[in-house]
């Protein structure tokens, strides 16, 4: 099965974790198509994400990785069996490309002509979206099976962004779809769906975040395996007019998610944390 | 009410927003006033901090913490069994 990844940045923990991790289960990317690391747009988006205080520290250890951080640490500690090496973790992606021997090419828009030529020349049976622009369809149909995206809701019920707060707020079960993405918002195919269970250890919503970004890929890695066993078809969303979308929530909002989240008392069945079903039976996903 | 909480998520996005331009300083009639057009020197009511504009706000906020405290009620977490059964309904459990 050839892969490739997608990413928002060379520095994206979740893009090379996503890499590291499809390489350490033998799927080396053919290559990874990831957007600069800082322009206009990342900077902003990335004060809107974390703000003022976090983004400097990050930029800083971006500038200065070796004097800023004496102990190489990774962010999302639930990524740090995906990001560990040797003695180190790696902090990039041409890290993880050096390492496992993959391309790495950085583009301005994954959309454009450029972007979509190189995917083309290395003809990926499927890509790996980690993160970065809205895709086109143009980019969304040059791999052979489509781009495959880890959402961190349970499709068709919560879809768009916020969606594990969404999923706390309206009481929908929590869980992961591993989906191919279209023209819509989360509404493709879905390939894998589970529920995730082990939110009862969470005690907040970015502890919640972190092992579902970490969940979302080993999801990853296993819907590419059992697509390249040709054991699973990817499930239409019937209800795919249907308005599931859901938009960043306010932080008000996420103060009841989160009180939500430390009251509820979800224990996995039997133990385990997977639900045991690959397929997904109905039309409804 | 709709019951759909996207509605209260924008409408507390956009109460916030008009909070933050609320001027809290300044002349007694500016303070606190909403203006009748952003920015200021733009259409509708340009260079005017409205009457009705400060009523329609202290409303939305009133509405806000109406709301606020019915989240709760109106959408309550629901049990393991609950869960439970959702998710065998929609293939995943």
């Amino acid at each position: 099965m050839r892969v490739a990844v997608l990413c928002s940045s060379p520095y994206s923990e979740t893009g090379c974790a996503v890499a590291a991790r499809l390489a350490q289960v033998g799927f080396v990317p053919v290559g990874a198509l990831t957007l600069p690391s800082w322009d206009r747009a990342t900077l902003v988006r990335k004060l809107g994400q974390w703000g003022m205080r976090d983004s400097v520290r990050y930029a800083t250890a971006k500038l200065s990785p070796s004097k800023s951080t004496s102990v190489r640490q990774v962010r999302n500690s639930f990524l740090e069996h995906a990001l560990r090496y040797k003695d180190g973790v790696f902090r990039s992606l041409s890290e993880v490309a050096d390492h496992f021997q993959f391309p790495v090419v950085t583009v301005a828009d994954q959309n454009s002509p450029s972007a979509v030529a190189q995917l083309k020349q290395w003809s990926p049976d499927v890509a790996i979206f980690s993160g970065g622009n809205i895709l086109r369809d143009r980019l969304l149909q040059t791999p052979r099976l489509g781009v495959l995206n880890s959402h961190l809701a349970l499709l068709p019920e919560v879809r768009g962004m916020s969606s594990p707060e969404w999923s706390l707020l309206r009481a929908v079960p929590l869980g992961i779809t591993i989906h191919f993405m279209d023209s819509g918002i989360d509404t493709g195919p879905i390939v894998l769906r589970r529920e995730f269970v082990i939110a009862n250890d969470c005690d907040s919503l970015a502890d919640l975040r972190n092992r579902m970004i970490a969940e979302g890929i080993e999801l990853i890695a296993e819907a590419v395996a059992v697509l390249e066993r040709g054991s699973i078809a990817a499930v239409p969303q019937a209800d795919r007019e249907q308005d599931h979308q859901f938009f960043v929530m306010h932080e008000r909002l996420k103060t009841i998610a989160a009180r939500r989240l430390q009251g509820r008392d979800l224990k996995p069945v039997d133990g385990k944390v997977d639900g045991g079903n690959d397929k997904l039976g109905g039309n409804d996903g | 009410m709709t019951d759909d909480l996207r509605y209260l998520n924008a409408a507390l996005k956009m109460n916030e927003m008009l909070k933050e331009r609320l001027p809290v300083r300044g002349r007694r009639g500016v303070v606190g006033g909403v203006t009748g057009s952003y920015p200021i020197w733009g259409a509708y009511q340009p260079m005017r901090y409205i009457s009705w504009g400060g009523k329609f706000m202290t409303d939305a906020l009133m509405l806000e913490l109406r709301l606020m405290r019915q989240v709760d009620t109106k959408f309550p977490s629901q049990s393991e069994a609950d869960l439970r059964t959702k998710l065998e309904a929609s293939g995943c459990a």
